[in-house]
């Protein structure tokens, strides 16, 4: 089993006034999980499903990155695709959708990105 | 595994005219009416790759796809397309094939698809918690491979028995002379019900196929198409499985009837030996008893690799 890894940057302006939320959508009937933590501290926030999870306020995100490292692992026989959806409540832009497809049958694909919040 | 078959006939007066896995669902219906196998079938993914193998089926070949799946499907989740109980779109598969010579090409299309599907409450919870395991495994610091790929085929071993399933194919044959112009060959018709019990080594599966022989009827006047029901009950452990099979054909040109009982049964001595037994009646009105035991070795374990 192969784990394909792709990085990606993506900037994001937070509502300073409003509370920021995440959830991220494994699509194409994909199993994925995520780990999410601070660039700075190293500090892992949450691991696991995601929906609608508190980040706090969008002041307290600016000027920090959030790294998100999620992994999708192909259970669908139909296709090789895995597309994964992070929508952020309060942002913009507020969804950033990447897709691609692992090589073999069953192999994991492994999206590892940086939000920076500014 | 490489296998080796002996068998005694201890009575056979008539072959077979018609075996009831023959009724099941082909995998691609395009090819199967063609009596020939294509050296390999594209399965393309997207759109470019799909137009790529369409062209290429000019020159011969054999193409295989599910329209669905050509695109993302980004808001689909896995909870949701696990509780789609007609996941007709999401499984209809096309098949297309052509065999072309220097005078003529043939060319066969088909479809499939899973009309209906529910499981049992206990598999659907079985599921979601191998689910969850996954998700767990699948967020460590470091990727456990193995035990991913362990709870992966537990997953799948798990959805690919649905508790009852309708599943509806159709193909067409199709060939064409000098003149190019396509003349109708062969069609059929497929129709499969299945039930399989959770934590129950037992199944039943209802078969119905209808065929017609264009091509007959074109040569010599006379239409030959049949209307097949099937009935296969079967019962599984690890290393014993039974099987009864019943058939009713009926011949809706010449308005007659027959019908075929098989009992099959299969038990593995060991890793390398397994002896089967079937006793069954064809469907021939008079000499149509069949019995045979039979003893399969196997000498190889081993996968050759070319």
């Amino acid at each position: 089993m192969a784990d394909n890894v792709r990085n990606e940057i993506v900037n994001t302006l937070a509502d300073s006034n409003a509370s920021v939320s995440l959830t991220i959508t494994i699509g194409n009937a994909q199993i994925g999980g995520s780990i999410i933590r601070r660039k700075d501290t190293d500090e892992i926030i949450f691991k696991g499903a995601v929906e609608k999870l508190q980040l706090g306020l969008g002041s307290e995100l600016k000027g920090k990155t959030l790294n998100i490292k999620t992994r999708v692992l192909d259970v669908n026989d139909q296709t090789n695709g895995v597309v994964v959806t992070y929508f952020f409540q309060s942002c913009i832009p507020a969804a950033t959708m990447f897709d691609d497809k692992v090589i073999n049958e069953g192999d994991v694909f492994t999206f590892d990105v940086d939000f920076n919040f500014n | 595994m490489l296998v080796i078959g002996f068998t005694t006939i201890t009575a056979w007066t008539q072959s077979f005219n018609l075996k009831p896995q023959e009724l099941s669902i082909p995998t691609s219906p395009g090819l199967v009416l063609m009596d020939k196998s294509p050296a390999s079938i594209e399965k393309p993914t997207n759109p470019k790759a799909l137009s790529i193998s369409v062209l290429n089926l000019f020159l011969g070949g054999a193409v295989e796809f599910t329209p669905y799946w050509l695109k993302n499907k980004p808001k689909l989740t896995f909870e949701d397309y696990q509780r789609k109980k007609i996941p007709f779109l999401q499984t209809l598969a096309f098949s297309v094939a052509t065999f072309r010579t220097d005078t003529s090409s043939t060319l066969g299309g088909g479809f499939r698809t899973q009309f209906f599907r529910c499981y049992a409450k206990e598999v659907t919870d079985s599921i979601l918690l191998i689910k969850a395991k996954l998700v767990e495994l699948l967020v460590e610091d470091e990727l456990n491979t193995d035990e991913i790929s362990k709870w992966k085929n537990k997953l799948l071993d798990l959805k690919l028995k649905p508790t009852f399933n309708v599943e509806l194919a159709g193909a067409y044959l199709g060939y064409a002379g000098p003149n190019k112009k396509i003349t109708p060959q062969r069609s059929g018709f497929w129709l499969n019900v299945r039930w399989s019990p959770f934590k129950v080594p037992f199944s039943a599966v209802g078969l119905f196929r209808y065929t017609n022989d264009i091509a007959k009827r074109l040569e010599n006047g006379l239409e030959t198409s049949y209307l097949d029901y099937g009935l296969n009950i079967s019962y599984d452990e690890e290393e014993f499985n039974l099987a009864l099979e019943y058939v009713y054909r009926t011949d809706l040109e010449a308005k007659v009837h027959y019908d075929r009982l098989a009992l099959v049964a299969n038990y593995q001595l060991s890793d390398m030996i397994i002896v089967v037994a079937s006793l069954g009646k064809d469907f021939a009105e008079v000499n149509n008893v069949l019995t045979l035991i039979g003893v399969k070795f196997g000498l190889s374990k081993e996968k050759a690799n070319l």
